[in-house]
């Protein structure tokens, strides 16, 4: 009976292709790069002409355009392009713009917020906007709060909003002054409430269509499933075909408030595998592509029709400790990790200066005054041995699919045996990955990547979660109290101060070893110009997509 | 034989049932979680395992194996494949789409099979230990042993990129959804590189069949009445050698189905072939048994398919005869 084996067989195949995508980016760089080197010398030439811009963002999609559902990057700048939120940011990810709230007063005290919404206003279905909308977003966001998945909003920081939870309450902290004035207040002073805003998740959406929504059947909606027709903001772009997992097309919104946008259509790709988007950046069946492998750097720069750009990461790479564990509860063991790894050998060599390394988390000043642990072996020797250690093995756990796990873990292990710090390295899965990291088992300490940090500070406390089972378990009650300061004032002079502490602490006691930001790659046609310019947290490039032109 | 065909078709429901048994339990004790595999880090720092456990039991994955197995079953058998854990769609909506991309590539990989593996392999028996047979080997053997990945990049890079006369990748071109020539053309390099692959194996059994035919009795006893060379070929020769290859074709049915897995990745083909690759990644249980129970059944169809065309051929198979 062979055929049974033949049928194992194509389900075994499955299996390992899906293994093998599991680590996909270092798996299919080399050999596309070999493939590629192969037939060096193609000669590029833009499909000149198109009114399309073709993007693709080499991460993960969820196919779903409910804010409920909101989870991914890519996410992130398709709800650009179809929603407004009440604010915006610039390139620099800070400084505030307008959008839906055309102007705002800020009380002294950053607790309360005034909103003067743009008028003129139209649902891409040609229902007017008004600030009911405004405060049926807010008003359901607050009464389902637990039914978001992924990123959360704001809207909890309300006043009252625990209140409402799972109740058809009103909100108290949302007032409508008149029909395009709203004031929201907030449970405490937050002076970064508008720089929060300014995420997806906060996506205004329309009451008219969704105001029989519930929890429980938010998800099977055609709104949120992405139906043409149902799936209705008020930004540049109307949604007008989504294939799952293929492909978005996006159509301009002619009554777009703030102008209709220049360019007429863009399509959103979504690639099973970032060697095919490679190529077809080099064909020219590519326009835009964001999070490219770092590895395509010098080849992709060689083409004239391209601009690359290598971006500082909104995240940093750092080894996260097991405090809770003896000896690495002793912050002298954790510091003699800083002075032994050659953080910026590694930075040299492997990444060849596209990664920086960082003495705190992307968003935090390089204070002058932090130890910047400066790689000495002799240092780290002698704090070891101060310590007591006694040769006890470090089990440093990390997901295999990490982009360059495979070369710089070894430098990192060698560098700290050469220290006398005996290294297990301990590559898993993904998803074993995240259920050792839930039950504390199997590492003393792990390698975390990503964040996105990068905004402000202020966002860098959620790695330090309070109850002391998560992330390093370092729970020094400090810590939070700065953060609190640091936000329950506007004045940047003031939050800096909370901030240096803060840094100074955390560069003391070391909960984590913050290594180095690699760079991403972002890579777009010469067409592409107007206002486009890539923000320093990428996914929210398409902030002013209606003011990009393609030639 | 009426009676034989309907045994095959039975045993086919059973060997579908033992199949879809192993394909659930191996899926269900893989490492990997598919609420975890879901969540990304910064994500799951700020849920509690209490959280964790509570969209397992929502998703009821905290029900014991044979549990879980036969409520899939019984739904299965009242014709609900269930809900993909990840998308929340279900499995028939996330298959349906995907159905006719896959067919094509298969539809034309099996043509390019039959048109290349065919002749080169009755070219091959011809010129048995020819120059030409040697040099087909080679190609062929090339091709066996060249992962497919490895193909298709490389056809990517020359014929895209490079030479561009092709398209690189995708189903067709955003705007051109009905223009036929232009998905043609998308199809061309997928479906050539899929089917030459087959086509190797397909040349060989063609070429062993033909030169064992090539040296039966009946042939000599052809060349012997003096017939010409060509009508012993075509007339006796060929049509007796073909035989064993139809049964071929239809055990290549798994062979190709795995290599369009392969090849969908490469090539961003939206078919089944990548929906597994992506149900595998997404540690989504539902959604991958949807698709084995889908290939299980067509490869056990072709098989049953395959008997029968030979039974019809071959009028010296018949399967009931003497009973």
């Amino acid at each position: 009976m062979r055929m049974h084996r033949s049928i194992v067989g194509a389900a075994v195949a499955v299996l390992i292709v899906g293994a093998c995508q599991g680590a996909s980016s270092p798996a299919a760089s080399p050999s596309s790069s070999a493939a590629a080197s192969a037939s060096a010398g193609g000669s590029p030439a833009g499909s000149a002409g198109t009114a399309v811009l073709r993007v693709a963002r080499l991460a993960d999609a969820y196919n779903f355009f409910h804010p409920v559902e909101f989870q991914t990057g890519n996410q992130f700048q398709w709800y650009n392009c179809i929603f407004d939120t009440l604010v915006k940011v610039q390139d620099d990810s800070k400084t505030l713009t307008d959008d839906l709230a055309k102007t705002w007063d800020v009380s002294p005290d950053a607790s309360v917020y005034t909103f003067h919404l743009a008028s003129g206003v139209k649902w891409q279905d040609g229902q007017p906007f008004t600030a009911d909308d405004l405060i049926y977003t807010a008003t359901w966001g607050a009464q389902n709060y637990d039914a978001y998945k992924g990123f959360l909003p704001v809207w909890n920081q309300l006043k009252g909003a625990a209140g409402v939870l799972h109740t058809s309450k009103p909100l108290p902290g949302l007032k409508k002054i008149d029909d395009s004035t709203v004031e929201m207040t907030l449970e405490a002073p937050n002076s970064l409430f508008l720089v929060q805003l300014t995420d997806a998740a906060n996506v205004i959406v329309p009451q008219h269509l969704l105001k029989d929504v519930t929890a429980a059947n938010v998800e099977k909606v055609d709104f949120t499933l992405g139906k043409p027709g149902a799936t209705i903001g008020t930004g540049p772009y109307k949604l007008t075909a989504f294939t799952p997992d293929q492909s978005l097309e996006l159509t301009a919104n002619p009554d777009y408030f703030k102008g209709a946008p220049k360019i007429p259509k863009i399509i959103f790709k979504i690639f099973a595998d970032p060697s095919l988007a490679v190529a077809q950046l080099e064909s020219g069946d590519l326009d835009l592509a964001f999070r490219v492998p770092p590895s395509e750097f010098d080849r992709l720069s060689a083409l004239p029709n391209l601009n690359v750009l290598s971006a500082a990461n909104p995240g940093i790479v750092r080894i996260v400790f097991r405090t809770e564990e003896a000896p690495w509860s002793d912050k002298r063991v954790r510091q003699a990790f800083y002075y032994a790894i050659n953080r910026q050998g590694i930075v040299d060599q492997y990444y060849k200066g596209r990664a920086k390394v960082l003495i705190n988390p992307p968003g935090f000043k390089e204070y002058d005054d932090l130890n910047k642990y400066a790689f000495n072996v002799d240092k780290a020797k002698q704090l070891l041995s101060d310590a007591g250690y006694s040769g006890q093995t470090f089990k440093l756990m990390y997901d295999q699919t990490f982009p360059d796990a495979a070369q710089v873990m070894p430098l990192i292990q060698a560098d700290l045996q050469n220290a006398g710090i005996k290294v297990e390295l301990v590559p898993l899965d993904t998803a074993t990955y995240g259920k050792n990291y839930g039950s504390r088992q199997g590492w003393d300490g792990f390698i975390a990547v990503g964040g996105s940090e990068a905004l402000t500070p202020n966002k860098s406390e959620q790695y330090f979660p309070k109850d002391g089972k998560h992330e390093s378990g370092y729970t020094n009650p400090r810590i939070y109290e700065l953060w609190a300061a640091a936000r329950s004032t506007p004045d940047a002079a003031k939050q800096d101060e909370s901030y240096h502490e803060l840094a100074k602490i955390l560069n003391e006691d070391v909960p984590q070893v913050n290594l180095y930001s690699p760079n991403l790659v972002m890579v777009s046609t010469k067409r592409l110009d107007g206002g486009f310019k890539v923000h320093l947290n990428e996914r929210e490039t398409f902030m002013n997509v209606e003011t990009w032109t393609l030639q | 034989m009426g009676a034989y065909f309907l045994r095959r078709i039975l045993i086919a429901f059973v060997v579908l049932f033992g199949i879809t048994l192993i394909a659930y339990t191996v899926l269900s004790l893989a490492p990997g979680d598919p609420v975890l595999a879901r969540l990304d880090p910064e994500q799951l720092s700020r849920m509690t395992s209490a959280q964790v456990d509570q969209r397992r039991h929502e998703l009821g994955l905290d029900q014991p194996i044979p549990i879980r197995y036969y409520h899939w079953l019984a739904d299965v058998v009242q014709g609900n494949l269930g809900f993909s854990i990840v998308s929340g769609r279900p499995i028939a909506e996330e298959m349906g789409p995907r159905l006719l991309p896959s067919l094509s590539l298969l539809s034309f990989a099996v043509i390019v099979a039959l048109v290349v593996g065919l002749p080169l392999g009755i070219l091959s028996a011809v010129h048995q230990y020819g120059r030409s047979d040697y040099l087909l080997s080679a190609i062929t053997i090339f091709l066996i042993s060249t992962p497919t990945f490895v193909l298709g990049l490389v056809a990517l890079y020359v014929f895209g990129v490079t030479l561009r006369v092709l398209p690189v990748g995708d189903l067709y071109t955003f705007g051109k959804e009905r223009d036929i020539l232009d998905r043609l053309a998308h199809l061309a390099m997928p479906g050539a590189i899929l089917g030459l692959v087959n086509a190797a194996p397909l040349m060989r059994y063609t070429r062993a069949s033909m030169v064992e035919v090539l040296s039966s009795d009946y042939v000599t006893t052809a060349r012997a009445k003096g017939l010409a060379g060509r009508v012993v070929l075509v007339r006796h020769a060929l049509r007796n050698a073909l035989i064993p290859v139809i049964t071929v074709l239809g055990y290549l049915v798994p062979d190709l189905v795995a290599g369009a897995v392969i090849t969908e990745t490469v090539f961003n083909w939206p078919g089944l072939g990548q929906l597994s690759v992506h149900a595998a990644n997404d540690r989504d249980p539902a959604l991958l048994m949807g698709v084995i129970l889908i290939v299980g059944a067509a490869v056990l169809l072709s098989s049953i398919v395959a008997d029968f065309a030979y039974s019809v051929v071959d009028p010296r198979i018949r399967y009931d005869q003497g009973r």
